[in-house]
């Protein structure tokens, strides 16, 4: 029998461009909340500390993790950083899992930060376009808004979804961040947008304007798991890592047309292509969706005994830097067969109040995207629903699903090079 | 055995005391009153000294097996590389083939010809710190005819409203190329008219408008 793993505590800062603080005094920020909430964890408690940040350059601080590590005060504790580029929060959460689930360790802190502002924005997508391929991808001109852009340009292409129902992702993003304490677009923006208004905002790579797409983000989460007996002693409302799935995909997007390794492992996705000249070897995920994900939901699903996720999941929190990937991932996670993602924006089963709303939070749109601790901070949220704690956290009810007991977290990194998911239930 | 120089093209030597300059030394600083506090419903005021640094270097970077491809561009010949094996074709070119049950063949050298179709398209209106004078520029993915992949470029010779999935192309190459994947472009291989409607057109342009506008404004002309 496998250990049973929960998270047991969580905690995150304000999400804001720039916050003046260090990265070590918004990871204290995000603990301190943490610890206020889990008055029995003592910091000498926990036995290994799983960081995540994601990029040396924007600090120049190489294991910037050391730092945090001592200042929070756990000097003598195994510390480690995870990095896997954007899936690096979700997957540190992972590692700490699988720390706990070999038996290894009883309490994991998983700690994620990042410090975007030090740098100005077009070197922000520099530094971040460096985790594209620098040889082939980024020289040309390439960053990851254009890469993301060209990929929904296919979908678009194929699946026939126009920019407005992108914009319609963004308008239900946005407009959940501003019910968020914690979200950068509330600070920053503050008031309800329109599709319209996303149709205006400056084009950043067509389809996408600077609506469709993350923000830049300063901030920090933190989250603590325990096996299920140190669980129980630290709190009565617990929330299970019941199912945990990871993939890959090529680094280039566009080495993924007649991939080898994708051909006839998803079926239920090529039926789907429509039937012109230039099909590829490969039709899903071509370079319109996420392998990486599919496979990773995959995984996640059946180890926690989802079949109908629709159905059976009451939130998700996804990481969709751009409106259309988080369209193109409705079908990867199968909410929906693949090309009909536009439907469950346009009937608006993913807003909040729908069947399965999607990014509460905000998400990295809205709430934030500090790259090293988005994820973790979205899995914050989840934690928050699942315990039904949002009235205490955001100051009303609006954004609490009511009796919510599966979530799940999605991230990956590059164009879907690498995914993963967590189901969450309580 | 002792490394010969077979070709060089010489750069500035003042980027190597460039790359000396910086390093991190403070240049400036500024104090500011900042926002500070955890959540927008329990927000303060605090004051922050910021310090300015600057950090930079030179890359020598070898194209190792795959210098075949840089050395092909300065002749303005495209060269990729396909597995003797299973006859996948690779532009970009790898050394060693990727199909599991190739066993890392090594891959062969052959020339590719010069023409292709758009797999899918981007219109940047926005770009990293590099290139962002060079806006608004069209981001082609493009199967060069043969390969088995798709390589990312830029497009040249077209109104963006006329962009479109699926267009053939042909790939040119720039006067001088310096052995960069910039030295080739590709353009439109036939006439081509626009797929969009009267009104996507005409909001494409007006996205465009402020671009321009912009580049204008910070890098003239
Ligand atoms: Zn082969």
């Amino acid at each position: 029998m496998r250990q049973r793993v929960a998270i047991v505590g969580a905690g995150m800062s304000r999400m804001d461009l720039p916050r003046y603080e260090l990265a070590e005094e918004l990871v204290a920020e995000a603990l301190t909340e943490l610890l206020e909430d889990t008055p029995d964890l003592n910091i000498n408690d926990i036995d290994c500390h799983i960081a995540s940040y994601f990029s040396d350059h924007f600090e120049q601080q190489l294991a910037m993790h050391w730092i945090i590590n001592d200042y929070i005060g756990l000097s003598s504790k195994p510390v480690f950083r995870v990095e896997n580029g954007g899936a690096t929060p979700l997957d540190a959460v992972i590692v700490a899992y699988w720390g706990i689930v070999t038996g290894q360790y009883d309490i994991c802190l998983v700690t994620g930060w990042e410090k975007m502002s030090e740098v100005h924005t077009p070197k922000v997508n520099e530094f971040i376009a460096l985790a594209s391929d620098s040889d082939f991808d980024f020289p040309v001109g390439g960053f990851y808004s254009g890469y993301y852009a060209a990929m929904a340009v296919r979908h678009m292409h194929l699946y026939g979804e126009t920019e407005e129902d992108l914009a319609r992702i963004a308008v239900k993003n946005k407009n959940n961040a501003l019910k968020n304490p914690y979200a950068q677009w509330a600070s920053q923006y503050g008031k309800e947008i329109s599709v319209e208004d996303v149709m205006n905002s400056r084009l950043v790579a067509w389809p996408y304007k600077t609506m469709d797409c993350a923000l830049i983000s300063d901030g920090a989460a933190v989250l603590v798991l325990a096996a299920e007996e140190a669980a129980l002693k630290l709190t009565d409302k617990p929330v299970w890592i019941t199912g945990v799935g990871l993939g890959s995909d090529t680094m280039r997007p566009g080495d993924r047309v007649d991939n080898p390794v994708w051909r006839g492992r998803f079926a239920e996705c090529e039926e789907s292509y429509p039937d012109i000249w230039s099909k590829p070897l490969s039709p899903y995920p071509e370079m319109t969706n996420l392998a990486s994900v599919r496979l990773a939901a995959r995984k996640a699903y059946e180890m926690a005994g989802i079949t109908d996720p629709l159905k059976e999941i009451d939130l998700m929190e996804l990481l969709g830097p751009y409106t259309g990937i988080e369209l193109a991932m409705y079908e990867d996670l199968y909410l929906c067969p693949h090309g009909k993602g536009k439907e469950l924006i346009r009937n608006g089963e993913v807003e909040m109040g729908g069947s399965l709303p999607v990014n509460i939070s905000g998400g990295v749109m809205g709430q934030g995207h500090p790259v090293g601790a988005t994820t973790i901070a979205q899995a914050c949220v989840a934690f928050w629903e699942l315990r039904e704690e949002i009235p205490d956290k955001f100051g009303h009810d609006d954004m609490q699903v009511d009796g919510a007991k599966t979530a799940v977290v999605q991230g990956h990194g590059g164009t879907g090079a690498v995914g993963a998911v967590c189901v969450l239930q309580r | 055995m002792e490394t010969k120089i077979l070709e060089e093209r010489k750069y500035d030597p003042n980027w190597e005391i460039w790359s000396e300059k910086g390093n991190l030394s403070p240049l400036g600083y500024k104090i500011v009153k900042g926002q500070s506090g955890h959540r927008l419903d329990r927000l303060s005021q605090a004051e922050y000294f910021i310090s300015t640094q600057a950090h930079g270097t030179l890359y020598h970077h070898s194209c190792g097996g795959l210098s075949q491809f840089y050395r092909g561009l300065l002749k303005k010949e495209l060269w990729g590389t396909f597995c003797p094996q299973c006859g996948f074709t690779y532009m970009p070119p790898r050394s060693h083939c990727w199909n599991p049950d190739c066993r890392l063949t090594k891959c062969e050298w052959k020339r590719l010809p010069h023409e292709g179709v758009v797999h899918t398209y981007t219109i940047m209106g926005f770009s990293a710190a590099p290139f962002l004078s060079m806006l608004p520029f069209i981001l082609v993915f493009v199967r060069i005819r043969s390969a088995n992949t798709t390589i990312a470029g830029r497009m040249k010779g077209i109104d963006p409203a006329d962009m479109a999935c699926d267009m053939p192309v042909v790939l040119e190459f720039i006067d001088e190329p310096r052995g960069n994947p910039m030295d080739f472009y590709f353009r439109p291989k036939e006439g081509v008219k626009t797929a969009r409607t009267s009104k996507e057109v005409e909001r494409l342009r007006k996205q465009l408008e402020p671009v321009r506008e912009w580049v204008k404004k910070n890098f003239g002309g």
